[in-house]
């Protein structure tokens, strides 16, 4: 029996659904038991196990001790979701003042711990494997723990959605439909969902941290634009799930 | 010999001549005997007939095989794939389709259709293939895929060519890929009298017309004027049993003429393969040069999965409860996972992987298949999101190259 922890910062709980759902298959049941998990179980304090699933982005001082100590009882590190890759959507809020943040959201800001800046878990500690999607794809966690239960772990697939697109034979929305589509630019893994029901992908598994630089994502963006996109909405869309790597890349040098 | 005959004649030894310095015309003019009377020794053993006639040689094409299953273009909810039909009149003959880089679009207006986004490459070596499966006790367990026969319907010369391709990859090698080839019991091809915006078939020798390797192969002259052709003895029999018009004067005569103005239109597309060989030999470190052509490349992969011939795969075990399977996975080299190995990463920088795509086509199949793994279908070209042309790339090579 694997002892499995899991921990939520600042996050939707949209991942740790899909952990709740992997749990309804008798095979993992059998292999693994649910030690700490504050929706599940009626314990407060977690104690050692063998792994650990990491929700959410850091927002303040006390989760980043909190990912610290999670990492020292913890054999095994899964940070799910884009937040805990990527930031999340709600790093869209770094690079503006924290204070007019806090206002435009909180009745009394003033009780509001929070960092100007949102860090990624993989920013703050060293993590054993990556699920990236918002939210995760259930089928990638079910692979995971049941490879895991056997020893191994999952082939790690760097490419984008379009690879997905293809494989499952669905024609191109942005080349047959001029409909604006973010696949080409963003991480693989959720099976091309949007674009199977006609729709260009928004980017939720957040933008490609290997292959693109600012020239590329120039080249990406005036693509769109000739799609007739608005301009404003391409920088959001783009902006929109993995803000923190899609600065980096625009700073320049890739991410 | 009669003024118009003299005529005629004059004009096809100009499109022999044509067709010779594309090194196509053994092939396209098969029956090079002219006569005085004739334009060719029995009108090239061309037939003509409409789609009707498709109708009937396809369905005595599957009386003779018995149980065949027919795959091929498509049309469905103003969609076109390569896939299985129902019946054959699901080709597409009433829409054209409208290639760009970067852009695909199915119009009403024409009646030439070109090809989609998929190929034969979607029934031969499947997008998601299972290899086997294991069971709890560590038994294999057969896959049941079942024996099968297919015929092949209106497939593209390009297509026919890229089949040839991927034989001297897999064949004998993949049992995936060997047993589906070996389930094609026929090949009916429809060969291209106009080129789509971004083919370029001719010029890598693929297309546009077909000299072997098929069944039978039909020409639309006009929309419902089909010119057919066999090659092979069950394609003469079916032909003949579906009692086909021999092709006259007229027939012949628009059929060439129609066939060496799309080589013209596309071998002007691109350089000369020799030429873009001795220049990608001279061109291979040339960092720069690769950077520029692949400055607009996002590494998404999608030139190697419409690519007829691109047959690589990532192998994959899928944990299910109770059993285990292995698939392969169509990965192409375009995208990151592609160079990363256990220890490293071996190309990790985008340009040498686009460097590789387009070294491999036409430095590396050579000696792999003894022929170009380009067959010139400009699907790579289409269906590329951000419109990354490869005869660009190729024309940039050689200095003084067309376009």
């Amino acid at each position: 029996m694997y002892r499995v922890a899991v921990v939520k910062l600042t996050s939707c709980s949209g991942c740790i659904n899909e952990i709740v759902y992997a749990f309804t298959f008798s095979d993992i049941v059998s292999k693994y038991r649910i030690e700490y998990f504050t929706e599940l179980v009626d314990v407060e304090e977690m104690g050692g196990v063998d792994i650990v699933f990491i929700e959410g982005s850091i927002s303040n001082k006390h989760q980043e001790e909190l990912v610290k100590s999670v990492r020292a009882k913890a054999g095994f590190v899964v940070a799910i979701g884009t937040c805990a890759v990527m930031g999340g959507v709600q790093s869209l809020r770094v690079g503006s003042d924290v204070n007019d943040v806090k206002k435009a959201v909180y009745a009394e800001p003033q009780y509001i711990e929070v960092y100007s800046d949102v860090k990624p878990v993989t920013d703050v500690i060293k993590v054993d494997f990556v699920i990236p999607g918002c939210p995760i794809n259930g089928s990638a966690l079910t692979s995971f723990l049941r490879k895991y239960a056997f020893g191994g772990l999952p082939i790690a697939v760097h490419e984008s959605v379009c690879a997905e697109c293809k494989r499952r034979g669905l024609e191109c929305v942005l080349v047959a439909r001029g409909v604006p589509c973010l696949g080409p630019v963003t991480v693989s893994g959720c099976g091309a969902i949007c674009p199977s029901f006609g729709r260009g992908c928004y980017g939720c598994y957040g933008i490609k941290y290997f292959d693109l630089n600012r020239e590329k994502l120039e080249a990406f963006s005036r693509r769109l634009a000739e799609l007739g996109m608005d301009r404003d909405d391409i920088d959001a869309l783009l902006k929109g799930y993995g803000f923190k790597v899609y600065s980096a890349i625009m700073r320049g040098g890739e991410a | 010999m009669d003024n118009e005959c003299y005529l005629h004649k004059a004009k096809y030894v100009m499109l022999e001549t044509r067709l010779l310095n594309t090194g196509l015309a053994k092939k396209v003019w098969s029956c090079s005997t002219m006569n005085t009377n004739e334009l060719c020794g029995n009108n090239c053993n061309l037939f003509v007939g409409g789609f009707k006639d498709l109708g009937t040689v396809v369905k005595l094409l599957q009386e003779d095989l018995g149980g065949v299953r027919l795959f091929g273009y498509k049309l469905h909810n103003d969609r076109i794939e390569f896939g299985e039909m129902k019946d054959f009149d699901e080709i597409p003959t009433t829409v054209a389709d409208i290639q760009k880089p970067g852009y695909f679009r199915i119009s009403s207006t024409g009646y030439r259709f070109r090809h989609s986004f998929s190929s034969p490459k979607a029934f031969l070596l499947p997008p998601e293939h299972s290899i086997l499966t294991v069971s709890q006790g560590y038994e294999i367990v057969e896959d049941g895929d079942g024996e099968m026969g297919v015929v092949f319907l209106g497939i593209k010369p390009c297509d026919r060519k890229a089949m040839s391709i991927l034989d001297g990859i897999l064949y004998g090698k993949s049992p995936v890929y060997t047993k589906r080839r070996d389930s094609i019991k026929a090949i009916i091809v429809e060969e291209c009298l106009e080129p789509g915006e971004t083919c370029f078939c001719s010029a890598v020798k693929a297309g546009p017309t077909i000299s072997s390797g098929f069944d039978i192969a039909y020409a639309r002259l006009y929309k419902d004027t089909l010119v057919f052709k066999y090659g092979s003895s069950l394609g003469e029999k079916i032909l003949v049993k579906a009692g086909l018009q021999k092709a006259q004067d007229s027939h012949v005569k628009a059929y060439f003429e129609m066939v060496a103005n799309a080589i013209s239109m596309m071998n002007s597309r691109i350089s000369r393969v020799e030429e873009l060989q001795k220049a990608l030999k001279e061109r291979i470190g040339d960092k720069s040069f690769w950077e520029k052509v692949s400055s607009n490349c996002v590494g998404c992969g999608n030139c190697n999965y419409v690519c007829p011939t691109c047959f690589c795969t990532e192998i994959n075990d899928i944990v299910e409860e109770g059993y285990s399977k292995r698939i392969g996975m169509w990965l192409g080299c375009l995208t990151y996972t592609y160079g990363l190995v256990a220890g490293g990463h071996f190309r990790q920088e985008l340009y040498t992987r686009y460097r590789h795509f387009v070294l491999h086509k036409f430095l590396f199949y050579p000696k792999q298949v003894g022929d170009v793994g380009c067959v010139g279908c400009g699907r790579c070209i289409t269906w590329c999101p951000l419109g990354v042309d490869l005869r660009d790339t190729l024309n940039l090579l050689v200095e003084g190259g067309t376009r």
